[in-house]
């Protein structure tokens, strides 16, 4: 019984031992041991210096054609003429918005610019029109009522949330519609991600020269500073 | 077995096609202005802090640089010609998803650069490349360039100049010295080879 005493005795003191070694000082570090050293890694987080626009998807297709007249009326994939429209997305009674525009980094805005389209043959393009009068306008459409002439063309973006569409320009211009709010303002909370889920409205030509069946364009979003 | 190969088949058939479906271009860019770190002359060279910018999207992507005056420049500042910004970045090798890189910009103005501020914006636009459907997208990020040019002070001399008279003085400097110390250099065949030597001349 003695003997049994002294061992838990022992036990006890090994591990009020151990436990002293370990435990916290009252200001909260460690308890300095005699000719050794400690070492704390502190880690910090900084706010971002960058800003970045991500879009997803990197391509699409337009689609639900409509427009055009007699034999050249468009169909539900091909653009007909006269000033047939296509979209990407829908708007309207069931609404979509395929194209995601993701905004990253410290409060900045996004621009949104349109390039003319090329066709597959590399022949007579069709450059990027607005309608006359339009503050971004630089190429003025030409046909009737405001509507894109020969060899011209127009797209539109609309958004999630946001009433009116907008004409992309070729020059990079404040994308009205990433802003649910109104605007172009990217103002991510705590530096994260501000998302836009967009879609695009292409009006076509009223003719056109070239003969090719597949033309191809580039709509571009850019992160920028505040306005 | 034949559901079970279908199965098998459809899975990678998933696999392979939703990468390609969610792919997606981004870019990144510094957000502090490229400024350069005192006054430019006009005729000089001067090297401007590197470019960071980095590859947000899913796949590899090439990166163009230019310079671009948008909304956000500066009022009262000139627009940058995009002439006087040189890069070394070659827009043809491909960054990859998630990587970042540094682009080396010069800032030349020529002789006849008017003096005064001026501010524009550096774009850095990405794309893949990719051909699936017929609108491609980009993206691009920009920061702003500034910096101010000052007429050559009175008789000072344009940097080409300094470094051209540098030149001279240590080229001067070297004949002298080889003349002054008559170093000799002899040549000695010795078998096919030839020998180069030298020694100091008493």
């Amino acid at each position: 019984m003695g003997r049994s005493a002294i061992l838990v005795i022992a036990g006890l003191a090994v591990i009020l031992l151990i436990f002293s070694r370990h435990a916290p000082s009252s200001d909260g570090q460690a308890a300095a041991v005699a000719g050794g050293s400690g070492t704390t890694t502190a880690h910090l987080k900084v706010v971002p210096t960058i800003r970045s626009v991500t879009v997803s998807p990197g391509t699409v297709t337009f689609g639900n054609c409509t427009g055009g007249s007699g034999y050249t009326n468009s169909t539900s994939n091909t653009l007909g003429y006269p000033n047939g429209s296509c979209t990407v997305g829908a708007i309207g009674v069931n609404e979509q918005f395929p194209i995601t525009v993701t905004y990253t980094g410290i409060p900045g805005s996004v621009d949104v610019s349109g390039s003319d389209a090329v066709p597959a043959d590399s022949g007579t393009e069709w450059t990027l029109c607005s309608p006359p009068g339009s503050p971004h306008g630089q190429n003025a459409c030409a046909g009737a009522q405001g509507l894109p002439g020969d060899d011209q063309y127009m797209v539109m973006n609309f958004a999630e949330a946001v009433q009116n569409a907008e004409v992309l320009t070729v020059t990079p211009a404040c994308d009205q519609e990433f802003d649910s709010h109104g605007g172009c303002a990217a103002t991510p909370q705590e530096f994260q991600h501000q998302v836009q889920h967009e879609g695009l409205l292409l009006t076509g030509p009223r003719a056109w020269d070239d003969h090719s069946t597949s033309w191809t364009m580039t709509v571009t979003w850019t992160a920028v500073g505040p306005d | 077995m034949h559901a079970f190969a279908r199965l098998v088949l459809a899975t990678v058939l998933l696999v392979l096609w939703a990468p390609a479906a969610h792919a997606s271009v981004g870019v990144g860019i510094q957000a502090n202005p490229v400024r350069l770190s005192g006054l430019a002359h006009p005729g000089g060279s001067y090297r401007l802090p590197p470019l960071y910018v980095v590859n947000t999207g899913s796949q590899s992507e090439t990166l163009s640089v230019r310079v671009e005056r948008l909304q956000t420049a500066g009022k009262d500042t000139d627009p940058v010609p995009g002439s006087w910004v040189q890069s070394s970045w070659s827009a043809s090798s491909p960054v990859p998803a998630g990587q970042s890189a540094n682009i080396s910009l010069e800032l030349v103005p020529p002789a006849s650069a008017k003096p005064g501020s001026y501010a524009s914006d550096i774009v850095v636009t990405g794309s893949t490349g990719a051909t699936g459907g017929n609108v491609r997208f980009g993206a691009a990020a920009a920061t702003g360039l500034d910096f101010r040019i000052t007429p050559v002070p009175p008789g000072a001399l344009p940097a080409w100049k300094l470094w051209l008279i540098v030149a001279l003085i240590v080229i001067g400097a070297a004949f002298f010295s080889y003349r002054r110390l008559g170093l000799r250099v002899r040549i000695e065949r010795q078998g096919r080879t030839e020998r180069q030597g030298g020694n100091f001349g008493t």
